[in-house]
């Protein structure tokens, strides 16, 4: 029932009841922190309103009993009574609106820092999950519809309703028989609202359009090398034009319903007037009402125009930022699966021997991944595992640094359960260096510094010299000052991955996990950068999943996965002997690097 | 709604301001018709305006006095009709002017993009990619806030007020004084605030960035910033910006919880002033109730577009400065453009010559010197050499990317220079270096390289790229959603839909820059046997680094330093001392 109606929720505001109350009262549960501050508001509210109605009942004492009663010494007490209660009532709204916008920044800042300590605690299997694309619309968009809530609630959501409430009781007490006469408009009021209901959904799929639309301009650039090379420009101009024009037809539709409904409402109020206007006349004529009296009477109507044009769509603002904040409780409410327990372990100064006993893994329900893996590594020792992609190797490793946890069995280093220790030193431990590089947004020396934000300059230089990285860095516009990535320089991959290993060396990691990447560096490269990886494996624990004949023939034992299982263990020269699936694995992926090998030293006979 | 794009609207000098708005203007001119007619409606809507308190006026001093009922009513009745009218014409004014501005504004956007897809990449490399598309949809958004921001509103409210200060100084003079001198008060107020609130918005806007910038790249980047253990150092670094964005948007709160008061409070101060003012004057016998009433009324409508003004202004202003930059953007000339006397380049065979080519991105350091050579129709070439050696841009100079400074280069004998540029292309595959894949389906995306390709086409290039395995894995197969938005796959992933993109072009001149280099040993192998097969009867450009990858060319080129050094066969070249030689040596070693 609950997800058939989050599922309804996203689509159309239909669903009623409890969790939509839930989500509201979990949104309003973000006032605790600023109580005080919530009350000085509401008290303000009520106040400030108050005093705004003041006026229109002073200018009928004004008119009735100072003008007409020709009594000045009153007038002008009463005009100086108007004076000050329009100071006081601005004086009033000045502080609410102060109130309210810190209050709703506050709430917006605490409901971010919420999500990005969730987010940054969930596990690898949550992103797994989910697609950058909807996390970021989440964290983003969601997120940002709910501080124009807040910032509208306290500023005019409230108001309005208040001003409405207070003019209307004014206006009866005025003259009820022509507060009366003005239900007429209602019955159209309420039509219109169905317009604005239109209205408020609108604004968002144009806005999702606009991100659409962006979306076409981004590939329009980053494609261009594509796009020109096919020919393709006529196709991808059309592409455009047609989510251009998508924008254009629903801002077009978008304004035509406002239109419709400002100009409706603006009508209604124009028949208001013109009723008060005859009704008030009639009634001054024929009773006690008086001129003053209509005068006041079309002050409030002013007062409560600008309210009512904007209740339609307060209630849609509150719809769409419940929907909101339903999207972001979920990430909120997501279970970790990874987590610390509550009196961690410290590892101390990790030494790095890593034991699997019995580890299985598995997504769900699903076929597991790894079946029962055992292994050993003593520290300082290496392992590389070898097998055809999807056999598990890369999840061995993940499960290295806790990304998941094992399904069953249990990982070991220097004894303590990885369940056990404090994940930080945990991963501090480890030094990863994975086929796919990521670097971030920000100059070389801080994504070098990544791993280690106290790195001196000469740690760093002396880490890119190893990675055979230096000598690029140092041609760059900005040498390690350069911003690479979007907003910078684009690097190669070669390049990047050299700052990558680069950055896990800088951390002289206690045990290093290489997913030896098979890329794109050149020969003279990838020579100086197998010197530097050989130093950096020399006196620690590592794991590597090896790609190149070098390699295997290095390490201490090689593990051969076949569809996660390890199916053979041994040293290259043992495995060769006794293990047929070894050997084909060695076919497919060392063979060719063999022949190479073999091409060179039997020099021209190939 | 909110989030408004900020655009700098700094040093744009009065002439440039004249010129984008003439500019500006050449795309209004086909609407003028609509756009006069909006114009006119809104002007009379605005006229209208005068009309109620002067029947209120009336109203009081004539029916009232007299005790006609009846006649009042009447007048109220007639009243209605005027505000049916004002709203008819606020309504068409709304919606044509509108629509139109949408649609200029949708074809600025068009002219823009089309204009890009054609830049050289001469242009994309002076240009960084990601301030380029910031750009672009930042200033588009000004120019649609700009126009959408009741532009013409606003002009017409200060023309209108012209009109509303004649009415009103002919109806009481002392009045209409006391309601003027509030009004230096509130431009001042207003000109304040947005002198104000520009800059602090503007932080707003970067403090927003900075978070967003943040949360991206921890979920982006979760698996390093996880094995580096940077949770609590990136918690910080978001909760700074996070702060720094509570402060900045409270600075700009500041400003504004007291400009609206102020200005409401000015407005309002007036209105006391007329009361007092007025109703002295009426027990001395000099004014009537209904003047009195009449001027409360026009206080209001007179006031109203002052407030309105500045903000307008601003938006104007940005939009006049994002409109510049976008006119500056599509005046940028094309460098690479076909010929006149182009000609189609028809059946081709691929024969790919170089006649003594030199080439230079910023023409002072050579990058190509002198290159020389024949790739005969159907042969593979394969390019080697280390890292900047030249061999990425000597096929981008095939597929015209950019142009030689010096000697030419010809297809089928015929100089690139006298082809067309879009049919040489088309007779050309590239895979670069950087993979990219649009949004949309694995499908769409290898159907990009030809769009007429069936299902079984598709599936055959996807096959002969080594990529059925992990595409079968997926959910919905080749109608997979990738790209912006889709599933995110592994360089080697996208590697090989590129490759099969290229493979379902059928081109007769293929160029594979590092194709495979992201691509497991494992599967390389697959995708190399299944190459030969595509490589066989086109001429082949292809630079690898694994010489594995390279020994079956027709041709090797060693490049150095811009300059062939060696050519040959596999063979011919292992048995000579020389470069190839010792890069091949080093790569048996690893």
């Amino acid at each position: 029932m609950v997800l058939h109606c989050r599922f309804a929720l996203r689509i159309q505001f239909n669903c009623s009841g409890a969790l939509l109350i839930q989500t509201l009262g979990r949104l309003l549960a973000y006032l605790k922190t600023e109580k005080r501050l919530v009350a000085i508001l509401l008290v303000a509210l009520v106040i400030g309103s108050l005093l705004r109605t003041l006026p229109p009942t002073l200018s009928k004492v004004a008119i009735d009993d100072g003008v007409l009663g020709k009594n000045l010494p009153l007038l002008f007490v009463v005009v100086g009574l108007f004076a000050a209660a329009v100071i006081s009532s601005n004086a009033v709204m000045a502080g609410r609106l102060y109130a309210a916008r810190y209050v709703g920044q506050r709430v917006i800042h605490d409901i971010r820092n919420d999500l990005y300590l969730h987010l940054s605690s969930k596990s690898m299997s949550f992103f797994d999950r989910h697609q950058t694309g909807d996390l970021m619309s989440r964290v983003t968009n969601d997120v940002n519809m709910i501080q124009f809530f807040f910032n509208m609630a306290g500023t005019v959501i409230l108001s309005s309703i208040a001003m409405i409430l207070f003019n209307l009781v004014f206006m009866v007490a005025l003259d009820w028989v022509l507060a009366v006469s003005l239900l007429v408009v209602i019955p159209f009021f309420i039509a219109l609202q169905s317009l604005a209901r239109r209205v408020v959904p609108l604004f968002r799929q144009a806005n999702e359009q606009m991100g659409v639309v962006n979306v076409e301009i981004r590939e329009g650039v980053n494609g261009v090398k594509v796009i020109q090379a096919f020919a393709r420009e006529d196709h991808q101009e059309r592409r455009f034009d047609a989510q251009n024009s998508k924008l254009r037809d629903l801002r077009t539709k978008t304004i035509r319903n406002i239109g419709l409904y400002v100009q409706g409402i603006e009508l209604l109020a124009g028949v208001a007037t013109a009723l008060i206007l005859g009704v008030g006349a009639w009634r001054v004529v024929h009773s006690d009402f008086t001129l003053g009296g209509l005068v006041a009477f079309q002050g409030y109507l002013l007062l409560m125009l600008a309210p009512t044009r904007f209740l339609g769509f307060a209630v849609q603002i509150s719809h769409q930022a419940i929907t909101s904040g339903e999207r972001v409780f979920q990430i909120i409410d997501t279970p970790l699966e990874v987590e610390e327990v509550p009196q961690p372990q410290s590892m101390g100064q990790i030494r790095g021997d890593v034991e699997f006993e019995n580890v299985t893994f598995q997504y769900g329900e699903r076929e597991p991944i790894l079946r029962d893996i055992s292994l050993h590594i003593p520290a300082g020792e290496s392992l590389a595992i070898v097998g055809r992609s999807g056999s598990g190797k890369s999840t061995i490793v993940n499960l290295l640094p806790r990304f998941y946890d094992p399904s069953q069995g249990a990982i070991r280093i220097d004894g303590h359960d990885l369940r056990d220790v404090r994940l930080n030193e945990l991963r501090s431990g480890i030094g990863m260096v994975m086929q796919e590089t990521f670097l971030f947004n920000m100059t070389i020396a801080e994504n070098l510094r990544f791993g280690m934000s106290t790195a001196s300059e000469q740690q760093i230089r002396h880490a890119t010299k190893l990675a055979a990285a230096d000598d690029f860095i140092n041609e760059l516009p900005d040498g390690y000052n350069t911003i690479i990535g979007d907003r910078g320089v684009r690097l190669s991959g070669g390049e990047r991955q050299r700052i990558a290993i680069a950055r896990a060396m800088l951390v002289q990691p206690a045990i290093l996990v290489l997913d030896e990447a098979t890329s794109s560096v050149d020969t003279r490269t990838d020579q100086a950068i197998q010197k530097a990886l050989e130093e950096l494996m020399l006196d620690r624990t590592t794991i590597v999943i090896a790609h190149r004949l070098s390699t295997i023939r290095r390490v201490d034992q090689i593990v051969v996965l076949d569809e996660g299982a390890i199916v053979a263990r041994g040293t290259h020269e043992e495995l060769l002997v006794t293990s047929e699936s070894y050997r084909k694995v060695y076919e497919l992926q060392f063979k060719l690097q063999e022949d190479n090998v073999t091409t060179v030293t039997e020099g021209e006979t190939s | 709604m909110r989030g408004a794009t900020y655009v700098d609207t700094s040093n744009l000098s009065g002439r440039a301001v004249a010129g984008t708005l003439r500019r500006f203007l050449r795309y209004v001119r086909p609407h003028r018709r609509k756009v006069a007619l909006a114009f006119g409606a809104l002007s009379i809507a605005a006229l209208l305006n005068l009309v109620p308190p002067w029947v209120t006026k009336i109203v009081v001093d004539d029916f009232i006095t007299q005790g006609d009922a009846a006649g009042a009513l009447r007048v109220a009745g007639a009243l209605i009709l005027v505000y049916v009218c004002r709203s008819i014409l606020n309504y068409v004014n709304f919606y044509l002017f509108g629509r139109t501005s949408q649609q200029i504004v949708y074809e600025v956007a068009r002219d823009m993009f089309h204009r890009m897809v054609r830049h050289s990449m001469r242009f994309f490399e002076t240009q960084r990619t990601g301030d380029t598309v910031s750009h672009l949809t930042a200033d588009v958004n000004a120019v649609q806030q700009a126009m959408q921001g009741q532009v013409l509103g606003a002009g017409v409210g200060l023309i209108t007020m012209l009109i509303y200060l004649v009415v009103m100084l002919t109806l009481e003079w002392r009045l209409t004084l006391i309601i003027l001198s509030v009004v230096p008060f509130m431009v001042l107020t207003s000109m304040v605030t947005a002198r104000l609130l520009r800059i602090r918005y503007r932080r707003v806007q970067e403090s927003i960035a900075n978070i967003n910038t943040a949360i991206e790249e921890n979920v982006s980047g979760v698996r390093v910033s996880r094995a580096f253990a940077r949770e609590e150092a990136d918690t910080e670094r978001f909760q700074n910006e996070n702060r720094e964005n509570l402060q900045a948007n409270l600075r700009t709160t500041t400003v504004e919880s007291v400009a609206t008061p102020l200005i409401e409070g000015l407005s309002a101060l007036s209105v006391a002033a007329i009361l007092g003012y007025g109703g002295w004057q009426i027990t001395l016998g000099e004014m009537t109730p209904g003047t009195l009433i009449a001027f409360l009324a026009y206080l209001q409508i007179f006031h109203q577009p002052l407030t309105e003004l500045v903000r307008v202004n601003y938006v104007v202003q940005s939009g006049l400065a994002a409109a510049d930059r976008i006119f500056q953007f599509m005046d940028v000339p094309q460098d690479i453009v076909d010929a006149p006397h182009a000609q189609d380049l028809e059946a081709p065979r691929g024969e790919v010559e170089f006649k003594q080519v030199s080439f230079s991105y910023d023409r002072i350091t050579p990058v190509l010197t002198e290159v020389s050579f024949v790739a005969n129709a159907g042969q593979t070439v394969a390019l080697v050499g280390s890292t900047g050696s030249g061999k990425t841009t000597m096929v981008s100079l095939i597929a015209r990317f950019y142009e030689p400074t010096q000697g030419e280069i010809l297809i089928d004998g015929k100089s690139l220079n006298d082809l067309r540029i879009n049919t040489l292309r088309s007779s050309l595959a590239y895979v670069p270096q950087e993979t990219f894949l649009f949004s949309g389906t694995i499908a769409d995306n290898v159907r990009y390289g030809n769009p007429t390709a069936s299902d079984e086409e598709v599936e055959r290039a996807v096959a002969l790229a080594s990529a059925t395995e992990f595409v079968q894995d997926l959910k919905d197969g080749i109608h997979t959603a990738v790209g912006d938005g889709g599933l995110r796959l592994s360089r080697g992933q996208q590697q090989r839909i590129a490759l099969a993109r290229a493979i379902v072009a059928d081109p007769a001149i293929l160029i594979l820059d590092e194709a495979t280099s992201d691509i497991d040993t494992e599967s390389e192998y697959e995708i190399q046997k299944a190459l030969l097969n595509v490589l066989a009867n086109r001429t082949s450009f292809v630079i690898a680094h694994r010489l594995s990858t390279i020994r079956n060319a027709d041709v090797i080129l060693v490049l150095e330093n811009g300059q062939i050094v060696q050519r040959g066969t596999h063979n011919e070249l292992i048995s000579q001392p020389g470069a190839y030689h010792e890069l091949h040596a080093a790569q048996a070693r690893i």
